[in-house]
């Protein structure tokens, strides 16, 4: 847990790292207003998006596999957003039909392989594999029909629509762009430069006396602190294991417990701690909304411009193809 | 700077006085150091020399000024203070963002930001880490930058509230010739609460709370050669009164003179 730091900052020289972190905000939001001007179904378009989304990861020189990394955590939302435009369109043309009959005889082989695999789980390899394979034969099975007592007696029909799978992969298109998208924004910004760049993004609304500098000065402190108490988890938890506290195992009470002997010292530590700060950043003549200068300076490079030119061009052309189609 | 309190007590939620009717004077320049047992009330004397704290009867002089909520702001652009835990007093996400801190709300330009911090960084020789996170510094360092933080906001007052105690002895020997250097080259008024001998000896002055008074004032050597009242306010665990208890048990009269001869280079 050592090396756990907020964000996935990485650190590189590249092009794309090089931009000033206000504009990368603005054109990322500038840019998933594009994405979702594309007109539903139209791959060309949102194909060339996710062409262009694959340039820009390219020139960021950041190792592929940490975007992969970000977009393992959503294989659960992509599935399932897809599976969902599958299954339930119920109008256009059918590509695939199957049916699914629900005798006790299916019933019954189905159940049966279950708790074979239940039982068998802990000794068999590769057990995501084979939990597929499994899904896989027993929609099979469910799919012979078989002259028994019937429990149903009707199969259930699932009808797979091409206008499903056609949406169902815009939908992924556009939610795997989105994604890559904004990673390339917290992969090569610095935590603290986004700080910056939403501070002064958000700077205007002082005119509204809307002191945005303490709302910036909170999410600093958070990634300031952040780091320290993941440390501080760690080292509770190393603690308590050394007293023979095994958070892996024990029923659900048991686990309630664990955590909770986790949540309090947390707790405790992290309120002195906050009741500290706070008495040494006043100490050190800090007064909340009060006028201040600051170290980290914000130069906007021509480049800079350039780039939220580009941005703006993709928007107002998807704008313009809006009208016209 | 000249520091006063006169008649000051001060309680926390709590119904007794944790400060009792304390009075004293810091004389500008001068090196202080405040020793007492833990609880003994000494970091909320330092909180109320700052004005993070008000006391709840009589008054606080700073230069002879009365301090009130009006012009504490102003006083306590003159005064710094490191604490105990360098962790909990680091504010930036990095080393040259946390002496920052300081300048930045005292609204100094950020060029001479930036030379106040380069000179003051190699001070403490923290100059090399000035892009590193805290994580990733020890804890001696970590105190070291909170240092540099104060300093480089070059105020009047610097108060050290056991800012060695979490650290080992390297980093102790490292504070104190940064102490050391202070007093001299930069004639600062500082006050320190701490049990290390050598920082003692090196103040003008000593300050024994018990129990927050005052139980006794005076030159480091009159302070220190007094085990009787050390013994007494449960201060036997400053090593050298350690050392001579243990002798006293033996009798051995002769070896104790001896003893604070060299100790005292009388
Ligand atoms: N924030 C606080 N709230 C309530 N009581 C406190 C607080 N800080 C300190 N105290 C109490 O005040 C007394 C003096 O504490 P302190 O000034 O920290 O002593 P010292 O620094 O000499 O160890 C102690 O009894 C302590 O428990
Ligand atoms: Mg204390």
């Amino acid at each position: 847990m050592n090396k756990m730091a907020f964000g996935q900052f990485y650190n590189s020289n590249s092009l794309i790292h090089k931009i000033d972190s206000r504009i990368k905000i603005i054109f990322t939001i500038l840019f998933m207003i594009s994405i979702f001007l594309v007109p539903t179904n139209n791959f060309i378009l949102m194909g060339s998006l996710f062409v262009f989304t694959f340039f820009i990861v390219l020139l960021t020189k950041v190792p592929l596999n940490k975007y992969l990394k970000s977009l393992k955590q959503i294989v659960f939302l992509l599935v399932f957003a897809f599976s969902f435009q599958m299954f339930f369109r119920n109008e256009g043309t059918v590509i695939f039909s199957y049916n699914l009959n629900f005798t006790w005889i299916n019933i019954t082989i189905s159940i049966i392989l279950l708790i074979l695999y239940i039982l068998f789980n802990k000794y068999l390899p590769l057990k995501l594999l084979i939990l597929v394979l499994l899904a896989i034969l027993i929609i099979y099975i469910l799919g012979i029909p078989m002259n028994a007592n019937v429990i149903n007696n009707n199969p259930v029909v699932i009808r797979i629509y091409k206008e499903g799978i056609i949406s169902g992969s815009f939908i992924i298109l556009r939610v795997l762009t989105l994604i890559i998208f904004t990673t390339i924004l917290t992969l090569t910004t610095k935590p603290t430069d986004l700080n910056n760049g939403i501070e002064s993004l958000l700077s205007p609304l002082e005119l509204l006396h809307i002191k945005t500098s303490i709302f910036a000065m909170m999410i600093s402190i958070a990634l300031r602190f952040i780091p320290t108490l993941f440390l501080e988890a760690d080292k509770i938890l190393k603690a308590q294991a050394s007293r023979g506290v095994d958070f892996n195992e024990g029923s659900l009470r048991e686990k309630i417990k664990q955590i909770i002997s986790l949540l309090v010292p947390m707790f405790i530590v992290s309120f002195k701690r906050a009741d500290e700060l706070a008495v040494a950043m006043e100490a050190r003549g800090y007064v909340p909304g009060e006028k201040r200068t600051k170290i980290n300076l914000m130069k906007l490079k021509f480049s800079d411009i350039l780039w939220l030119i580009l941005f703006i061009i993709v928007l107002v052309g998807l704008i313009i193809l809006r009208v016209l189609i | 700077m000249k520091i006063e309190f006169k008649n000051v007590s001060f309680k926390y939620q709590s119904d007794f006085d944790v400060i009792k009717d304390l009075s004293f004077v810091i004389n500008t320049g001068e090196m202080t150091s405040i020793i007492g047992p833990n609880g003994s009330g000494k970091s909320t004397i330092t909180k109320l020399i700052m004005g993070l704290l008000v006391p709840n009867s009589g008054s606080i002089y700073i230069n002879d000024v009365l301090v009130t909520e009006e012009n504490i702001l102003n006083i306590r652009k003159n005064m710094g203070i490191i604490f105990q835990n360098p962790d909990n007093q680091f504010v930036g996400v990095t080393v040259k963002d946390d002496i920052a801190f300081g300048l930045e709300n005292k609204c100094i330009e950020r060029n001479e930001m930036f030379e106040l911090i380069n000179k003051y960084s190699t001070l403490v020789r923290m100059n090399d880490f000035l892009d590193s996170n805290p994580e990733n510094l020890s804890g001696g360092q970590k105190q070291r930058v909170a240092i540099a933080g104060v300093l480089a906001m070059e105020t009047e007052t610097i108060i050290f509230d056991e800012a060695t105690s979490m650290l080992d002895p390297i980093g102790v020997e490292e504070i104190n010739k940064t102490l050391k250097m202070l007093k001299k080259e930069a004639s600062k008024t500082i006050i320190s609460i701490t049990h290390n001998i050598e920082e003692i000896l090196y103040s003008d002055n000593v300050l024994v709370i018990d129990d927050g008074q005052i139980v006794a004032q005076g030159k480091p050597i009159e302070i220190l050669s007094n085990i009787e009242l050390l013994n007494k306010v449960g201060l036997d665990t400053i090593e050298s009164v350690k050392l001579i208890n243990m002798l006293e048990e033996n009798n051995h009269k002769e070896i104790i003179e001896e003893l604070w001869k060299l100790t005292f280079n009388m």
